[in-house]
C-alpha cells in the first residue's frame, strides 16, 4: 500500500484518496467546514489548507489527491498561520450571536474558533446583513446572517435527496442561499441539512429553540418509522424526547435519516393518548386498576377458554424479544398459530432510504415464529372464527387492529375476552377488557431487524415510572445527576409502563409461571438459543452498529 | 494526668488583675461615645453598596420587555444549578426570549457567575437581600418576582460597566 507521512506519522492509504480521507483514517483530524464524507468535494472554505513538502504553495486537503511518499504538515507555523488567516476571513461577516444561536454547543465555527481562531478580529466596519428568519421549507428556517457559504446543503439535496432545490445567488460578500423561483426546500430528505449545516444557519422548526445541546442526555436507537431501521440519537431533557438526530451506519442510513421518521417517530412517547397504569372493563366502562388486579383477572379470565378458542396477534412495531415472549406465552396456552399484520404502503418508497414497510420489525416477527397475515386467508379465518363464536378470546400486542379494517372492528365486540398490550389509546384499546400498558421505544432495551436483516439495539432513553435513569444505566445529563425530587426540571412526566416481554413474563407467574426473565438481554439469549438466525449473538455483539443475520432473506419488500 | 502548663507565667501585676480590669473599662468607656453602627433592624434598613450581591433578579427594559435572551449561559454556570431556563420564539428583533425564567432560591449561593457569563446585561445581582418563604414551591422565584425595571437597577449596571 502506497504511504505518505502526516505530522511525522506514516500513514497508509488507498489509491484515490484524498489527503484529509487518508489523514482521518489514520485519526488525525484536519479541521473541515464545507467537506463532508459523504458528498462531493467543494474546496470553498480553505479552512482544510496544510502544508505538503515540494509543494509552491499550501494546498487544500480535501481535494488533493494523497500520493506515495508526500509529506503534509497539518500544524507548521505557516499551515497555523493560513488557518489563523481563513478563520478571521470566515467570521467577518458572522454574527456573534452564538448566544440565541441552536447551534451553539455542536457549531463546527464555535468549535474552530475556541481551537484554532486568533480570538481578536481587526474588523471594523459594519458587518453584512442579509435576511434572516427565512422559511425555506415546512421544516427549515434559513438565516443569511451566520451562512458561511460552505455549499454542504445544495450538495447534499442535489447529490443525496436527489431533488436540485437550492442555490447561491448574488456575488461576492453578499452571496445568500435561496430556493429556485417558485420551489419550496420540501423534499423528504430536508432536515439532514440542519445536521450537516456547519454553523447554525439551517435551523429545524420542530427543535428550534426548544433546549440548548449541553442541557439533553443522548442515547443511541433505531427510528422505528419504516423497515429501514436508520440509526438515531435520542435527545432528552427532563425526561421528554426533544429530537432525534441521525447516527452514522455505513451500511444502513450513512449520515441521513428522513424527515418523516425524524419528526412523527418519537411524538406518541410523550402524548395525550399515552395509557398509564392498566384497566379493567367494569360495568361496562374500562377503570383504572392495579397491576395486580389486572394481571389476576387477566390470568383468571385466559384460563376460562380452550386453546382452540383463543387467538394471538403480535406486531411488527415490538422488539424481537416482545414477539419471542408473545410467542411463547401463546405457546405455554397451547396456542401456536400467531400472526402478525403488516403495515405497507404501496408506493411510498424511494431509492435512498424511505422503504414501504412502515413498520421497524416484521422481519424480527416473521423469525421469532409468528405469520404474516399478508395473504388475507389467516385474517378471513380469524373473522370467521370470531363470527361464529369458535374464537372466543383475542390477546393483540401493539397493534390496533379496529383501525386496521373495518370487518375487524365488527367482530371485536363479539369477543368474550379482549386483552390489549398497546402504549397508546386507539380504537381497539376501547373496546379492550383488559389494557396493558406498554414501553414505547424509547422506554425499553430490544432488538429490530431490519428489512436486510440486519438486528439493532434499541435502548431506553425516558425513564418510565418503575427505571431510574442512574440505577437502569441510562443516558444521563447534568440535570439529571444531580437533580431532586424538589426541582422542577427534574418533575418530567414518567408514565406508568411496561416492556411487553415483561407483561408476559408477569402474567405468566399467575398461570404456570414457566416463562421467567428478568431483563430484555435474558430474553434475547432465550431467542438466540432457539432461534437460526440469532445463533450466537448477544446485546454486546450486536453493539452501536447491529449484525447481520445469517438468513435467507425470507421477507422482500 | 500531666498538670497543664501555663503558656504565660504572669507577672505580679498580672497576678492582681485590677490594671487589667481597669484597661478594660477604659476600653468600654471609650466605646460608649463612638457613632453607633448596630442597625435596628427592621425599623433601620441596611443600604448596601451598588457592589452588593443580593438577589439575582432580571432586567427589564421601559417598554416592558425583559433584555434576556434566554440563551441559557447563567443557567449552564450555575454551580448550584439554581436557574431554569426555557425558550421560545419572539417577532421581536431578538428571536427568542425565556418562556419560562426560574430561580430556586434555596439552591442560589449568590456567587454571581450568573451575572458575569450573561451576554445581555440581562441579569443582574440587586440589592434585596430579604428572602423569605416557607415552603420549598415559594421558593423557586418565576419571571412575575424576578422581572425588575430597569430604573431600579442602574446603579449596579453602572458597577458592572465600570468593574466588569
Amino acid at each position: 500500500m502506497p504511504t505518505l507521512t502526516v505530522d511525522g506519522k506514516q500513514v497508509e492509504f488507498k489509491q484515490g484518496q484524498t489527503v484529509i480521507e487518508a489523514a482521518r483514517d489514520a485519526g488525525i483530524e484536519i479541521p473541515h467546514f464545507c467537506w463532508h464524507p459523504s458528498l462531493s468535494v467543494s474546496g470553498n472554505c480553505r479552512i482544510c489548507l496544510v502544508e505538503i513538502e515540494r509543494m509552491p504553495k499550501l494546498a487544500i486537503s480535501c481535494s488533493t489527491y494523497a500520493s506515495d511518499g508526500m509529506v503534509v504538515h497539518t500544524q507548521s507555523d505557516k499551515t497555523v498561520q493560513a488557518r489563523n488567516a481563513v478563520m478571521e476571513f470566515i467570521l467577518i461577516n458572522h454574527p456573534l450571536d452564538c448566544p440565541i444561536c441552536d447551534e451553539a454547543g455542536e457549531c463546527k465555527l464555535q468549535d474552530y474558533a475556541y481551537k484554532l481562531g486568533e480570538g481578536e478580529s481587526r474588523f471594523e466596519e459594519m458587518k453584512v446583513r442579509k435576511e434572516k428568519r427565512v422559511q425555506l421549507g415546512p421544516h427549515i428556517k434559513f438565516d443569511g446572517d451566520r451562512c458561511i457559504m460552505c455549499s454542504r446543503c445544495i450538495r447534499f439535496s442535489d447529490e443525496i435527496a436527489k431533488h436540485n432545490q437550492l442555490t447561491f445567488v448574488q456575488r461576492g460578500d453578499k452571496v445568500t442561499i435561496t430556493t429556485f423561483p417558485g420551489e419550496s426546500f420540501d423534499n423528504p430528505y430536508t432536515l439532514n441539512t440542519t445536521d450537516i449545516c456547519p454553523v447554525g444557519a439551517l435551523t429545524n422548526q420542530d427543535f428550534r429553540f426548544k433546549s440548548r445541546v449541553w442541557e439533553m442526555s443522548s442515547t443511541d436507537s433505531i427510528c422505528v418509522g419504516c423497515s429501514r431501521g436508520c440509526n438515531t440519537e435520542i435527545w432528552v431533557r427532563n425526561n421528554e424526547v426533544l429530537r432525534l438526530t441521525p447516527r452514522f451506519n455505513e451500511t444502513v442510513n450513512s449520515y441521513w435519516m428522513c424527515d418523516s421518521g425524524r419528526l412523527n417517530s418519537f411524538k406518541d412517547v410523550k402524548a395525550e393518548n399515552r395509557i398509564s397504569g392498566t384497566y379493567l372493563r367494569k360495568d361496562g366502562k374500562l377503570q383504572k386498576e392495579s397491576w395486580e388486579a389486572a394481571l389476576k383477572h387477566a390470568a383468571k379470565s385466559l384460563k376460562n377458554f380452550k386453546s382452540s378458542e383463543m387467538a394471538f396477534i403480535g406486531s411488527p412495531y415490538a422488539t424481537c424479544e416482545d414477539n419471542y415472549a408473545l410467542v411463547k406465552f401463546a405457546k405455554s396456552l397451547g396456542v401456536s398459530n400467531i400472526i402478525y399484520i403488516d403495515h405497507l404502503i404501496p408506493g411510498d418508497r424511494d431509492d435512498i432510504l424511505i422503504r414501504e414497510d412502515k413498520t421497524p420489525n416484521s422481519l424480527g416477527a416473521e423469525l421469532v415464529g409468528m405469520k404474516s397475515a399478508k395473504n388475507g386467508s389467516e385474517l378471513a379465518s380469524l373473522y370467521k372464527g370470531i363470527k361464529e363464536g369458535k374464537i372466543k378470546a383475542l390477546y393483540v400486542m401493539e397493534e390496533d387492529v379496529a383501525s386496521f379494517s373495518n370487518e375487524f372492528e365488527n367482530v371485536l365486540p363479539k369477543l368474550e375476552l379482549l386483552i390489549v398490550n398497546a402504549s397508546n389509546e386507539n380504537k381497539t384499546t376501547l373496546l379492550a377488557d383488559v389494557v396493558f400498558p406498554s414501553s414505547s421505544f424509547a422506554e425499553k432495551h430490544g432488538t429490530l431487524v431490519n428489512f436486510q436483516g440486519r438486528v439493532q439495539r434499541i435502548r431506553p432513553a425516558v425513564a418510565t415510572e418503575e427505571m431510574d435513569r442512574a440505577l437502569d444505566g441510562m443516558q444521563m445529563s447534568r440535570w439529571d445527576k444531580f437533580g431532586t425530587e424538589f426541582d422542577r426540571w427534574m418533575n418530567g412526566v414518567k408514565y406508568d409502563a411496561n416492556p411487553n416481554w415483561k407483561i408476559f413474563v408477569s402474567l405468566s407467574a399467575y398461570l404456570d409461571g414457566k416463562i421467567k426473565y428478568e431483563m430484555a438481554e435474558d430474553v434475547f439469549k432465550d431467542l438466540a438459543r432457539s432461534v437460526d438466525g440469532f445463533k450466537g449473538l448477544d446485546y454486546d455483539i450486536i453493539g452501536k452498529q447491529g449484525v447481520l443475520l445469517k438468513i435467507k432473506q425470507s421477507v422482500t419488500v | 494526668m500531666s498538670v497543664q502548663k501555663r503558656e504565660k507565667n504572669l507577672s505580679f501585676l498580672e497576678k492582681l488583675y485590677i490594671p487589667e480590669i481597669a484597661k478594660g473599662m477604659a476600653l468600654t468607656l471609650k466605646s460608649m461615645f463612638r457613632p453607633n453602627v448596630t442597625l435596628q433592624y427592621p425599623e433601620e434598613r441596611f443600604e448596601p453598596s451598588s457592589s452588593y450581591r443580593g438577589r439575582p433578579v432580571l432586567v427589564e427594559e421601559n417598554n416592558g420587555v425583559e433584555r434576556c435572551v434566554a440563551c441559557g449561559l447563567c443557567s449552564r454556570v450555575c454551580p448550584a444549578l439554581a436557574i431554569e431556563v426555557q425558550a421560545a420564539e419572539t417577532e421581536l428583533e431578538k428571536e427568542r426570549y425565556p418562556e419560562k425564567f426560574e430561580i430556586n432560591m434555596l439552591r442560589c449561593i449568590f456567587c454571581g457567575f450568573c451575572e458575569e457569563v450573561c451576554p445581555e446585561e440581562a441579569i443582574v445581582m440587586s440589592k434585596d437581600y430579604e428572602l423569605v418563604f416557607s415552603n420549598r414551591d415559594d421558593a423557586i422565584y418565576g419571571k412575575d418576582k424576578l422581572l425588575v425595571p430597569v430604573e431600579n437597577l442602574r446603579d449596579r449596571l453602572e458597577f458592572l460597566r465600570k468593574f466588569k
